[in-house]
């Protein structure tokens, strides 16, 4: 997971750099503590005292050099503990008194310059307060003399950005300037801070007036020298040349301490300076190598985060169905990979001829009104080469082929400004001569992504969204070209039996599938769980599938099988699936529905058997009507004959009949056997095939004592074939004669209604039962005996009908029995269903 | 007119038809010949006038639907009656579409065959 990693290495990074601000501080800006070193020492003991500093870490070797500093927060870290361990609030007041001589010196040597000329310790304060001189504290802030006073002085100590007053420290400074008036020869002055602010203290020193006796020894330190010069140059030296002498020689001694304190403090600053210098110039570097280092790691984060889109890009695109959700996906992405606020997508509308609207994404985690609320009105992308006004209320309008021109001549690297805080990264989706669009991500300007590695990214992705693109659309077409074969295919995986594709005609009306299931669901699923083979299927399946990981693709022969499944006969075979490299091994099952082939097959065998008994059936008319005419014609002669006597013509006449009966048995039988031939449709009255088929039931084996009613109406013409109709016929009559045993009243009837003729048959027989009556048009549903019927009869009845576009309706009633409704159209029966 | 008589040829290749017709016909006022050959019933045809002629379907060398086919070009006013052993709706239809004036399927009761012959000779002579 890239962002806990990306977490990680920041945390990681943050502390790396706290320590290296605090390492920087600690000598940067450091404070002298040796006076607190001693006055520990002093007041606890040396041991204590050592053992009290080093237990905040700093060895005592380093502290104890005054060339050494601490930071600020050691320092006051050390202050508290003093307050801590001695027990006494002041402490850090009193660290003052034990100021080093030679400092004390310094002082003290300033002071009496400045007594002697001004008899004020004011001067010394100032002196204190100025840049160079108290310089331990100068480091961290700044001194500002608020106000002043003959016998007072207010001033305020402002610290750094970075550091707080504290308390301790306000404390420490307060001793300093408490004592310093000591070193004037004046009582300590009273002293008192207060913290106005986290980084303001303002400090109130009042010293008392300067002493007598202190004024009196200069006063008399002076006229001993002006009387020991009156006196021993008394002739050489005015009293204005004693005076001078006397300022001279002060100021020379105190020029000369002024400057030796000086050089020192002087050396001290040059010293440090160099000193901090080499520090500062080494830590530079330091951070030089650290930045570099951040910088590499930036690059390496970059990379690994370029390399994490990539691949979460990659997956998103191989695993494709379809492009759209490709689109919102790598959106959503990129989104929350690299931290941009929002994202609209734009596609070419063919027929608009412009880039339109698309989509909207949002970050959920930035949310900012301002840009949720944001549509394209009035927005200017622009960079030097174009200007496009996006002021159509949701359409960009570009042209195409504007557009093609700045692809090419600016890929994708376009940061333009829409509003003042925003930038727009393009990324564009170009698939030659089929599609077009782009993505427009915003960005705050402040990116931890470089554009370098931005534009890279986003050209690898268009790229990879051509690919995507093509894919789709090649799946597409292989997809649509298997769901388009009118057979039963479907591909599964030969390990583990499962769905790789399905196509359309299977999931829509093969018998063993579930209906109304969706495809997505199917894909994916086990192959038994879903189609409840036969076994001899699954056998063959297995066998395959043995097969596959066995021989070789030379020893395969393709085999076709043939199965019964739910009263259909399928025909099936296997195929292999070439594959690439470790691709998983994939196997085909293609099936057909092969029962109205199989039922055609057995039909044209029938129908073959009835030509030619047809056939000879006419011969045998031609041949037996010749001599029947002949009969005929001799008989009606005999009839005619004046001469004979009534018995002998009785005999003619029935000579008469029982020829035309022959002769219409001979009709009946040749007439039928060429019904069966491919005939043309023509209009036909169905009233006459009825009469001609019922004629035909007659002789069937099994009529025995049928009553007959009909009871037939002028009819239209139907156009159809006569043929087909008689079969109809001859079918229903023949179910009726055989349900009733051969003896019963089978009622024919038609009807004529309104744009559609009605043909009720009505037996008396047995009746069909209920559970039975959906399946009996079904082929080869048959609850007779073999040698009875083939289950075929009311099926080719059904599918007459129906290719004139008519109906078959059934009502029966068990020992009742059976009605059955022909219905005809007849303004549908021009057209043929086929 | 009406007492004219009318002149009828019936070609059959089977003798025991044009002998069974002759008795049909014997007791009516046409004047009928018969012959069993088409191609010299044909030939016939071009010599006399006929009114009306019967033929049947199934002879030899030449089919009786050729006859007709050929008389009907030939002569499109003449009434030709087709008889036949066949019992075929196509054929039937062909015959008709040819113009034959009547399809009788054989055997033909006398009073079929006479009924059909006056009808078309009445109609024949309003014509």
């Amino acid at each position: 997971m890239p962002n806990i990693e990306e977490n990680k290495n920041h945390r990681k990074n943050n502390i790396k750099i706290n320590e290296f601000n605090a390492k920087k501080q600690e000598l940067n800006c450091g404070v002298n503590i040796i006076p607190i070193i001693t006055f520990l020492e002093k007041e606890l003991g040396k041991d204590k005292a050592i053992e009290l500093i080093e237990s905040l870490g700093l060895p005592l070797s380093f502290l104890s050099n005054k060339r050494n500093w601490v930071s600020y927060d050691y320092y006051s870290t050390l202050l508290d503990k003093v307050v801590e361990v001695t027990q006494d609030n002041r402490a850090p007041f009193k660290i003052a008194s034990v100021l080093r001589p030679e400092t004390t010196f310094n002082y003290i040597m300033y002071a009496g310059y400045a007594t002697i000329f001004l008899s004020n310790p004011k001067i010394m304060y100032k002196t204190m307060l100025s840049k160079n001189i108290y310089q331990t504290y100068q480091k961290l802030g700044e001194f500002n003399i608020l106000n002043e006073t003959k016998n007072s002085i207010n001033f305020e100590y402002i610290i750094k950005d970075g550091y707080i007053q504290k308390d301790n420290n306000c404390l420490a400074i307060e001793g300093y300037f408490s004592y310093g008036a000591m070193t004037c020869g004046y009582p300590p002055s009273k002293t008192s801070h207060e913290i106005t602010s986290k980084q303001r203290c303002v400090f109130n020193v009042i010293w008392e007036k300067k002493s007598k006796l202190f004024e009196a020894v200069f006063f008399i330190l002076f006229l001993i020298i002006s009387f020991s010069e009156f006196f021993l140059y008394k002739k050489i030296f005015f009293i204005k040349d004693i005076l001078l002498t006397n300022f001279i020689f002060f100021s020379i001694y105190f020029f000369i301490k002024f400057m030796q304190f000086k050089r020192k403090i002087n050396y001290v600053e040059v010293f440090n300076f160099d000193r901090n210098n080499s520090i500062l110039n080494a830590l530079s570097k330091i951070e030089k190598d650290y930045n570099d280092l951040l910088e590499k790691e930036k690059k390496i984060m970059e990379r690994n985060t370029y390399l994490t889109i990539m691949s979460e890009a990659r997956k998103l695109i191989y695993n494709a169905f379809y492009f759209t959700p490709v689109l919102f996906n790598i959106s959503k992405l990129l989104i929350e990979n690299l931290n941009f606020i929002k994202c609209s997508y734009f596609e070419f509308n063919l027929k608009k001829r412009s880039y339109e609207y698309f989509f909207d994404l949002n970050n959920e985690k930035i949310t900012n009104n301002n840009l949720k609320s944001f549509s394209f009105i009035n927005v200017i992308l622009s960079n030097e080469l174009i200007k496009y006004n996006l002021n159509n209320n949701d359409y960009l309008n570009i042209s195409n082929d504007e557009i093609k021109k700045f692809i090419i001549d600016k890929p994708v690297n376009l940061n333009l400004n829409i509003f003042d805080n925003y930038y727009v990264n393009f990324l564009f989706v170009d698939i030659p001569s089929s599609y077009s669009g782009f993505f427009l991500f915003y960005s705050q300007k402040e990116s931890n992504f470089s554009q370098e590695i931005t534009k890279m990214l986003f050209e690898d992705i268009s790229d990879q969204l051509k690919i995507c693109y093509d894919n789709i659309s090649n799946r597409y077409t292989i997809e649509n070209i298997l769901s388009s074969i009118p057979s039963y295919v479907i591909i599964f995986n030969t390990g583990d039996f499962k769905i790789k594709f399905i196509n359309n005609l299977f999931i829509t009306s093969f018998p063993l599938i579930e209906k109304n299931i969706d495809k997505i669901d199917l894909i994916g699923k086990e192959l038994f769980s879903i189609l409840h083979f036969n076994k001899d299927v699954m056998d063959n399946i297995y066998d395959y599938v043995n097969d596959i990981n066995v021989k070789n693709i030379e020893e395969f022969k393709s085999e076709v099988f043939e199965t019964m499944i739910n009263n259909f006969v399928f025909e099936y075979s296997f195929f292999r699936i070439p594959r690439f490299k470790n691709q998983e091994k994939l196997v085909g099952l293609i099936m057909n529905d092969i029962s109205e082939a199989k039922y055609f097959q057995k039909n044209i065998i029938v129908n073959e058997k009835l030509l030619a008994l047809g056939k000879v059936a006419s011969g045998i008319a031609h041949e037996i009507n010749n001599p029947l005419y002949a009969v005929l014609a001799s008989a009606e002669e005999i009839a005619e004959n004046e001469n004979i006597d009534n018995e002998t013509r009785a005999y003619a006449e029935e000579i008469i009949n029982h020829v035309i009966s022959v002769s219409n048995i001979i009709k009946d039988l040749s007439s039928f056997s060429k019904t069966l031939r491919k005939e043309e449709t023509y209009e036909v009255d169905l009233n006459n095939v009825i009469e001609e088929s019922l004629k035909l039931v007659k002789y069937s084996s099994n009529y025995l004592e049928i009553n007959i009613i009909k009871n037939l109406v002028e009819i239209p013409l139907v156009k159809t074939t006569k043929g087909e109709m008689q079969q109809v016929f001859i079918n229903i009559f023949n179910n009726a004669v055989q349900a009733m045993n051969g003896r019963g009243t089978l009622t024919v009837q038609t009807e004529n209604k309104a744009n559609k003729i009605i043909i009720k048959v009505k037996d008396t027989g047995s009746g069909i039962d209920k559970e039975n009556l959906p399946f009996i048009f079904d082929l080869y549903f048959t609850t007779k005996n073999l040698e009875e019927g083939s289950g075929q009869g009311l099926h080719i009845v059904k599918k007459i009908i129906t290719k004139y576009h008519g109906d078959i309706k059934v009502s029966s009633k068990i020992g009742k029995g059976t009605v059955f409704d022909i219905i005809f159209y007849i303004n549908k029966m021009g057209e043929k269903n086929e | 007119m009406n007492n004219v008589i009318k002149s009828i040829l019936v070609i059959d290749d089977d003798d025991l038809i044009l002998k069974s017709i002759k008795k049909q016909l014997k007791d009516e006022k046409f004047d009928v010949d018969f012959i069993n050959d088409p191609l010299e019933g044909m030939k016939m045809v071009e010599n006399k006038k006929y009114d009306l002629i019967l033929s049947d379907i199934k002879m030899k060398p030449i089919l009786g639907i050729e006859v007709l086919e050929r008389l009907k070009k030939k002569y499109p006013d003449m009434p030709i009656i087709i008889i036949t052993g066949y019992v075929d709706d196509k054929l039937m239809r062909k015959a008709k579409e040819l113009g034959c004036s009547d399809y009788l399927i054989k055997p033909i009761r006398k009073t079929d065959l006479i009924n059909s012959l006056n009808n078309i000779l009445k109609n024949q002579e309003y014509s």
